[in-house]
């Protein structure tokens, strides 16, 4: 008859949960969604930034702000969605700006928002 | 200024339909140039009780100081500009050019369609925007916008989208 220090009732023990620290991570991102004015592509963004993080199985804090305001938020960001444009009305700021040409087209979103945080 | 905090839980079934009367709709639209596209976007929500004359001037104005980053997509503008006195109540309207306008954007120029918006505040066209933007991301739906006879295929395009995501 054998002796174990572990119990065979069927049941196991449960791990320790390294997930836990990977979602504080992941919902650390800020990602700041800018436009002309605040209330009409970036809405957008922000609809379809919510989309692709769901699809990537992401989660990160998205905010809308209009153009203006949007210099002073800058270091408080992570990543910057735009489009060209603003991007280029913004100049250089801190956080890397991911620039999106078509706003309802999630593919191109899931791509590039995919690709800027897993290069964070 | 930071707004809509959040955008969650208010899509309303029809709401599309609502803020988009048949007087809101435009098909074959004559335009010069792209300052014509957002009037005609413009009097779409005048003739729809939505705004006053003055919010089209606000939202040329927009373009002038902010550039053509309004075209959202390849051939759709989004005109719109800030809650103001000349925002009766929340509104949209579709505009197809009868011939392609250059907005000077370097991406999704030439524009055929133009998207007017108008909303008395930060959130409350939230939804219809979110599921304006679902209704043009399908191509098969887009292309059937391009193609709509008149004003009432239109607004069954839209009717079906509606019932179809709210069966969904």
């Amino acid at each position: 008859m054998s002796v174990s220090a572990m119990p065979h009732d069927g049941l196991g023990w449960a791990p320790a949960q390294p997930n836990a620290i990977l979602e504080r991570r992941g919902s650390s991102v800020k990602i700041l969604a800018v436009c002309g004015m605040g209330l009409g592509s970036a809405l957008l963004l922000r609809m379809q930034a919510e989309k692709a993080l769901k699809q990537l199985g992401l989660d990160a804090d998205l905010e809308v702000t209009d153009i203006g305001t949007a210099r002073a938020m800058a270091p408080t960001a992570d990543l910057i969605l735009t489009s060209q444009e603003l991007a280029d009305a913004l100049g250089p700021v801190k956080p890397r700006v991911v620039v999106i040409t078509n706003f309802i087209d999630l593919n191109e979103m899931v791509t590039k928002l995919g690709a800027a945080i897993a290069e964070r | 200024v930071i707004v809509a905090a959040t955008l969650g839980g208010d899509r309303v079934g029809g709401d599309l339909s609502r803020l988009l009367p048949p007087t809101a709709v435009r098909l074959s639209v004559p335009a010069g140039d792209w300052r014509d596209a957002v009037r005609a976007a413009g009097a779409a929500l005048v003739a729809s009780g939505s705004t006053t004359a003055a919010y089209t001037d606000e939202m040329i104005a927009v373009v002038e100081s902010l550039g053509p980053y309004i075209v959202i997509a390849p051939g759709i503008a989004l005109a719109h500009s800030r809650p103001s006195p000349a925002v009766i109540r929340a509104g949209l309207s579709i505009v197809r050019l009868a011939s392609p306008v250059a907005f000077g954007h370097r991406q999704n120029d030439p524009v055929r369609l133009v998207v007017g918006l108008a909303s008395p505040d930060d959130h409350g066209h939230v939804a219809a925007l979110a599921s304006l933007a679902e209704f043009l991301a399908d191509a098969d739906r887009q292309t059937a916008l391009l193609h709509a006879p008149d004003v009432g295929a239109v607004r069954e395009l839209i009717r079906r989208y509606e019932r179809e995501r709210d069966a969904a």
